[in-house]
């Protein structure tokens, strides 16, 4: 089952502060989305608007084309994965999943199971005795095995040791291929999670900056490398990103596709011409007046 | 779009919250137990006079029904909308797991007390029960304040030895009311925050001593002065009473309809 996610001019204000202007976007493909966000961006907000956690202040969600809030058929498809604080949480992780197994229609006992082995969880040990790391694994496993049409992991890696997201990431991957749905990833981890990504959102002061396909994203910008004059002649007519110079040369990176002529025309005055990383577009496309 | 097998949602959550906090009031029970074991221990040695079990938990229990009803809307609600439950169900589940609640502890407490006498009678001791426990204190100030601690120490009562039903029927009302009294202030303090939440406090210790005065006058117990020209039969009392609680339950489910869930 695929439901799609339309949001249409939202907005949501805390008192007099805008934490969401005019956000607009699509999810219409059983894809893995990348929300990217510096912090205070409005990412969480974002999120448990569409995890009904919360009512957008105007503007409209449709979820599988109805309005998400308050709506049982749209509620139980979709798990919104965060930070939890189980401080008081004297469950153990096998009742926590029995419980999350009652409501979820799609819940997969045999994997959750499986991915408590992979993430060596205590099954008898109250929650609030786990570590953070391993709080959020079995966040993870709640996220991963109920299978929610929409599931969204609000920087669900929080306190997981290098290994143990890898072990994540790994999961969510061949989770996703076997039963394609909606995930949303947010992180500020970009560099390291990257590949994940089938299409990215760059969530910025509350407002969208870009929503776009990962592969043609990374083509779109580039570095320019060479001689100080040239380049700047060669990235007068493109959006430039950020500048880098060291004596006479200079490192322009740009934003928006290169035809094949610009390359050639780059190649023949001499420039290099590299590819830049989804971070560094990250950070250049949300840097700066703060 | 797969629909969830119709098991209603609510019916769900209701039969959950009912165990989990079953299993709280077991514990809360079983430390009474303990306590009152050693009241009969030490009124067997001095020859006094105690209550049987289901008065002696009478007092704590409405205290145990509003700390559990504080909890709830600070624990259970956010912990329903993020296993995807609607607002709706959560409280319609609440709200039925605390009927359910207030209707297991007494029956619960007369089967202990019943099997107490019976075992008690045995031994021949059972004139060690008092039935004076529903007699208030004449406080000498007749005023807002002892009112306030009457309405909560001794809640109005009917003595189980004498009609057990009717005992059970108005100690089911007392603790419905505490518990969704303090699942009124929870959920004013999570939806308002501290300044709000205290007003909730100030209107529940006010319904308090309104279904105290309810109660009281329909049973014709002791009530203060002020309240002495009221006269009204017990139908009246408990169409009240039941009337405070329907409006009780509709402010939480305002309080709570769109409230959005701290993370």
């Amino acid at each position: 089952m695929t439901l799609n996610v339309a949001v249409n001019n939202l907005n949501l204000a805390y008192g007099t502060y805008p934490a969401l202007k005019d956000v607009s976007f699509l999810l219409d493909e059983p894809k893995i989305y990348g929300l990217l966000g510096r912090n205070g961006a409005g990412k969480t907000s974002l999120l448990s608007i569409l995890a009904s956690f919360r009512e957008q202040t105007s503007g409209a969600i449709v979820i599988g084309g109805e309005a998400p809030f308050e709506n049982a058929e749209i509620m139980q498809h979709v798990s919104f994965i965060f930070n939890k604080d189980y401080k008081d949480e004297s469950d153990n992780v096998k009742e926590s999943l029995e419980y999350v197994g009652r409501y979820r229609s799609q819940f997969d006992a045999e994997y959750a199971d499986y991915l408590v082995k992979k993430f060596k969880l205590p099954l008898k040990k109250p929650i609030k005795e786990f570590s953070k790391g391993m709080q959020s694994a079995l966040n993870v496993t709640i996220g991963l095995a109920s299978r929610s049409p929409i599931t969204i992991f609000d920087e669900a890696y929080l306190g997981m040791d290098a290994p143990t997201r890898d072990i994540f990431y790994r999961e969510l991957l061949e989770d996703q291929s076997n039963h394609p749905r909606i995930i949303i990833l947010s992180t500020h981890l970009v560099s390291e999670m990257d590949y994940l990504f089938d299409e990215v959102i760059i969530l910025h002061k509350g407002s969208i900056v870009l929503q776009e396909d990962f592969e043609s994203l990374v083509t779109k910008g580039s570095s320019i490398t060479g001689a100080t004059e040239i380049v700047d002649e060669f990235v007068r007519p493109l959006k430039q990103l950020n500048t880098q110079q060291l004596g006479n040369t200079k490192s322009v990176m740009v934003y928006g596709e290169l035809s094949e002529r610009d390359r050639k025309v780059a190649q023949q005055k001499g420039l290099e011409v590299g590819p830049i990383s989804l971070q560094d577009l990250f950070i250049h496309l949300t840097e700066g007046d703060d | 779009m797969i629909k969830l097998k119709k098991t209603a949602v609510f019916s769900k959550v209701a039969t959950d919250l009912f165990w989990v906090q079953l299993f709280w009031a077991l514990g809360f029970l079983g430390v009474m137990f303990v306590i009152h074991l050693i009241k009969i221990g030490v009124a067997v040695n001095s020859n006094n006079d105690i209550e049987i079990y289901f008065v002696s938990t009478f007092v704590a229990a409405n205290i145990f029904m509003l700390v559990v009803g504080i909890i709830s809307s600070y624990g259970f609600l956010p912990h329903y909308v993020s296993n995807g439950v609607t607002r709706k169900d959560y409280f319609k589940g609440a709200a039925l797991a605390s009927v359910g609640l207030s209707i297991a502890l007494p029956v619960i407490t007369s089967i202990v007390s019943v099997i107490e006498l019976f075992i008690l009678k045995i031994f021949n001791i059972t004139t060690l029960f008092t039935t004076t426990f529903g007699e208030r204190v004449n406080m000498e100030d007749d005023g807002i304040v002892s009112d306030i601690i009457q309405s909560i120490i001794i809640a109005p009562y009917v003595d189980p030895q004498s009609n057990w039903l009717l005992a059970i029927f108005i100690v089911i009302l007392n603790l419905l009311t505490f518990y969704l009294l303090g699942w009124l202030i929870g959920s004013a303090f999570y939806r308002f925050g501290v300044i709000v939440g205290l007003v909730f406090i100030a209107i529940s210790v006010v319904l308090v001593l309104l279904e105290n005065a309810l109660l009281s006058i329909g049973l014709g117990l002791t009530v203060p002065e002020r309240l002495s020209s009221y006269d009204f039969g017990l139908p009246i009392s408990i169409i009240g009473v039941v009337a405070m609680i329907t409006i009780v339950l509709w402010v939480i489910r305002q309080l709570t309809k769109r409230v959005a869930i701290k993370m």
